[in-house]
């Protein structure tokens, strides 16, 4: 088998990861914004009798300089690297603006394929492209393909191995008299820029266009001076709003099934089988206990990531960053900064990397500092789990603590650019894209990439925090009270740190250590331990013979109990208000017994705490290799001790609250 | 004024004309207005004062004052005469925009020396004056060419240049290349939107400022719209005022009419 590489490069947010993802059969992040991909990607794609290694590249307007990390990236691999040939990826309705950089590729006398994406758009805006006379004009291969649908792959990938074989370099066929009236033609030493005009004007033809353009009409909506900013409120609102209220009857379902059937059903099962008690007991507590609880709050997730994706494919992104300019340029931060924080929603590990995009390293700096205080969505998970267990208005808690965190961003930000940085504005530039509607199947698919990783962490790292913590709990081997165990004893010891905020209970304190690998792991520590603490009771329950389990009863009812939480789910849809928690007598053993650990005053200083201590592993290390060490060092402190004085004044506020 | 009557009368009868009421009444409205004239104007502002004096007689008479030395024509636009009081003027010369129309007279204690010096050296019996230079007038010239973050919403601009730095450079490579035509479709606080064909850019004030482009179409901008961006933007009071935007902008609306 003979192996090619090949570069993608073209400009940024024309499709190049997209187009990556059909021929290599990868799911890489995709949106429509500019700086969706800040590092090198790659793929292979098999053809025939070769082995196509995709390189895919950050993209960028010219191969002359960079102003960017990203840029650099891209223009460094292609100027210094090996590699075979080079897919110069083109968005076909700016052909026009595309060929400077084909021109400029040229020049590197490497063998080239042009694919002209995005030619379903190009042909509803009247476009007509002469191929061929494109392929005359370069030397080289010339394909038309669809980064949505994947159309004209199999095309790039012939024409990737007819350059390889034959070594096509591209070579400027065109004599600019070709181009030009008699009366332009007297300048020969034509500069670039009027021969790209010629060429474009060559092989393109625009009929009238059949379709209307909703992007204009979008864009005075959403970037009116004060209704944009409405429009605004109004899709954060509602994006919340849905994420919770069509999750929540969800959740409560998979709480009933998990712990309610699964657990019992398992028990029963094995006790049948006759297991021995430890093994029956480690998989109630730290499997369908510690794994299962965390697991019931998947549809959070996928209806969060759903969202979410639907945001950054719909090209909405850069028209918050051009509303939001006015107001982040008094922190000396230009509108492009907000969409790395927007980003932060999801995960803030690849909002970090997204501040790539930003040519100031100030800019940088200080974003990154901000990015943390965005709850992403393992944060959301944790908010969600304790809201809905304590208040009875789960959503107005967690979307005031959302805006608890974005105001104290905007409070760290201002700090840095005025106080460390002394920050001059600096310059916003940015390409707005068309609007796009994403495919059902597209969100499906990026909400399922998203959704595999959480089940691969809970699976991986929660599973190993629980069944460790199970020992912990369980050791010396035949402790009677678990706050004599290891684990009791080291949450004890680290418990008074944590007393003004009003959790000085161990339980909650052991919980909190192993959250640095993943935040949502506190919620799988606190029900492993109270399964733990209940272990008395089960057995003596067993004593006196299994408890009646009739499977098909037990299925019926689960199934009941889905359709219940369709139900509601769908019209929570209706509902413009975020809907109010009803008082649920059926929640799971496992909850309750959490609901015994934490006052309502307790609770907030909790999710307070969770909010701004940036406990993640991942976060502080992508901090130190995007920003050095020192300033991931320094915000582990600064967000801790922030998190603790606010918890802590919470707590007391909320003390009067609630007693 | 009785003197100017008088000797105008004086004038008209040693031509061997007769002197009519019409005739008077014509000089004493030219007497009254200061300032450049033409037929049209006259002759409303005749009508207005109830005179009923026919334009063919103010044609008529237009030569007549000419000749006795009270007017004279000072320029010519859009295809008829303008005309101005001589008496009691020293010579002076009038710049001419040909874009808005807008006259400037130029007096300078210089220009009287050199005529007069001419005059004597020549032994010449100097009448009137007639001189006029033509150009653009600053205003134009400034809304013309301008800097991109100076123009409106709504806008059609074609840019022209820009400095050799790398954000310009990036911008030219995102589409912003010199020549295209661009339209300012949005601008708040300090962002503008730019759009052409199916390219949309949008950039900070500081880097339009560095931007020179040519107008082709003024848009105007939404007061609402402006007001409520001020108000994001916290600034003063002052600069929202709706009047204060209305006269600063007279001179280069309304100039043509007034000439």
């Amino acid at each position: 088998m003979k192996k090619i590489t090949a570069l993608l490069i073209g400009c940024p947010n024309v499709g190049k990861t997209s187009l990556l993802n059909h021929l290599a059969g990868s799911t890489f992040r995709v949106g429509n914004f500019p700086g969706v991909t800040v590092e090198k990607r790659e793929g292979k794609a098999f053809y025939g009798d070769y082995e196509i290694h995709l390189i895919d590249l950050p993209g960028i307007y010219t191969t002359q300089f960079y102003t960017s990390e990203d840029e650099r990236i891209a223009v460094e691999f292609l100027k210094s690297r090996e590699y075979d040939l080079v897919i110069n990826v083109v968005e076909t309705p700016k052909l026009e603006r595309d060929l400077h950089l084909t021109l400029e590729l040229t020049k590197l006398q490497k063998p080239m394929v042009v694919a002209l994406n995005m030619m379903d758009e190009a042909k509803n805006l009247g476009f007509m492209i002469d191929l061929l006379r494109l392929r005359e004009i370069f030397n080289i291969p010339v394909v038309g393909t669809n980064g949505r649908t994947g159309e004209g792959k199999e095309k790039l990938l012939e024409a990737i191995i007819e350059v390889n074989e034959r070594g096509i370099s591209p070579q400027l066929n065109i004599h600019p008299s070709q181009l030009f009236t008699s009366e332009d033609s007297k300048n020969y030493e034509l500069d670039s820029l009027s021969l790209v005009q010629g060429i474009a004007r060559e092989v393109l033809r625009k009929k009238i266009a059949t379709k209307k353009n909703l992007t204009s009409l979008f864009d005075t909506l959403f970037l009116h001076p004060y209704f944009g900013l409405l429009f605004l409120f109004l899709i954060f609102y509602f994006l919340f709003k849905f994420v919770f209220d069509l999750s929540s009857p969800l959740v409560d379902f998979l709480d009933g099934f998990i712990n309610d059937f699964l657990g019992k059903g398992l028990g029963i099962f094995l006790a049948y089988l006759g297991a021995p008690d430890f093994l029956v007991e480690f998989l109630r507590s730290a499997v369908i206990g510690g794994v299962g609880t965390v697991l019931t709050l998947t549809p959070v997730l996928i209806f969060m990531f759903f969202f979410l994706t639907l945001l950054e494919a719909s090209g909405y992104l850069p028209r918050v960053a051009f509303l939001m300019d006015r107001f982040t340029h008094r922190l000396g931060l230009h509108g492009h900064s907000v969409i790395p924080l927007l980003l932060g929603f999801g995960c803030n590990v690849p909002a970090i990397m997204a501040l790539r995009v930003l040519s100031d390293p100030k800019d940088k700096l200080i974003v990154m500092a901000m990015i943390p205080f965005m709850s992403c969505s393992a944060r959301l998970v944790i908010f969600a789990f304790f809201a809905s267990l304590f208040f009875a208005n789960p959503f107005l808690v967690i979307f005031s603590l959302y805006l608890l965190g974005l105001f104290l961003s905007v409070l760290t930000g201002l700090f840095l650019s005025k106080k460390v940085y002394h920050k001059d504005l600096s310059h916003f530039v940015m390409d707005l894209p068309p609007y796009r509607l994403p495919s059902l199947k597209f969100l499906l698919k990026m909400v399922w990439v998203h959704l595999k990783r959480f089940l691969v962490r809970a699976g991986t790292i929660i599973f190993v925090v629980s069944v460790v913590l199970w020992f912990l709990l369980n050791l010396p081997w035949g402790v009677k009270n678990l706050e004599d165990s290891y684990a009791g004893r080291v949450g004890k010891v680290i418990a008074p740190v944590f007393d003004p905020l009003g959790l000085s209970d161990w339980r909650v304190a052991t919980s909190m250590i192993p959250a640095l690998l993943a935040r949502e792991a506190i919620i799988s520590n606190l029900a492993v331990i109270v399964e733990e603490e209940e272990k008395e009771k089960l057995f003596s329950e067993k004593e006196k013979g299994s408890p009646e389990f009739l499977l098909v009863e037990e299925l019926k009812k689960q199934g009941e109990n889905l359709g219940e939480a369709g139900k509601k789910a769908f019209f929570s849809l209706i509902n413009p208000w975020p809907s109010f928690w009803e008082e649920d007598e059926e929640i799971s053993s496992a909850k309750q017994k959490i609901r015994k650990i934490f006052t309502p005053a307790q609770a907030v200083s909790f999710l307070v705490f969770v909010l701004i201590n940036t406990s993640c592993l991942a976060t502080i290390v992508t901090m130190a290799k995007e920003g050095g060490r020192k300033i991931a060092f320094l915000f582990f402190f600064y967000s801790f001790g922030l998190g603790w004085v606010l918890a802590s004044l919470t707590y007391q506020i909320a003390k009067l609250f609630w007693s | 004024m009785e003197d100017l009557l008088k000797r105008f009368k004086n004038f008209i009868k040693g031509k061997g004309l007769k002197y009519t009421s019409e005739r008077e009444e014509i000089l004493q409205e030219i007497l009254n207005f200061q300032g450049h004239f033409d037929v049209e104007e006259l002759f409303l502002r005749l009508q207005e004062k109830k005179k009923k004096i026919s334009k063919a007689s103010i044609y008529r008479s237009i030569p007549l004052f000419i000749e006795a030395g009270l007017i004279q024509e000072v320029y010519r636009q859009d295809g008829h005469a303008h005309y101005e009081l001589t008496v009691n003027r020293v010579p002076h010369l009038h710049f001419l925009c040909m874009k808005c129309g807008k006259v400037v007279e130029v007096e300078d204690p210089v220009l009287e020396k050199i005529i007069r010096e001419k005059e004597k050296e020549r032994g010449f019996k100097l009448l009137s004056h007639h001189l006029e230079s033509i150009g653009i007038c600053d205003a134009c010239q400034r809304e013309d060419i301008l800097t991109l973050d100076k123009v409106e919403k709504g806008s059609l601009v074609e840019v022209l240049d820009f400095p050799d730095n790398s954000i310009c450079q990036k911008l030219s490579a995102m589409g912003l290349v010199k020549g295209s035509k661009f339209k300012v479709i949005q601008i708040c606080g300090r962002t503008m939107l730019l759009e052409r064909e199916n390219i949309r850019i949008a950039l900070s004030k500081e880097v339009a400022s560095q931007i020179f482009v040519r107008l082709i179409e003024v848009g105007e901008m939404d007061q609402q719209e402006e007001i409520s961006c001020h108000i994001l933007e916290g600034q003063k009071a002052t600069s929202l005022c709706p009047f204060f935007k209305t006269m600063k902008e007279i001179p280069y609306s309304n100039s043509s009419e007034e000439q």
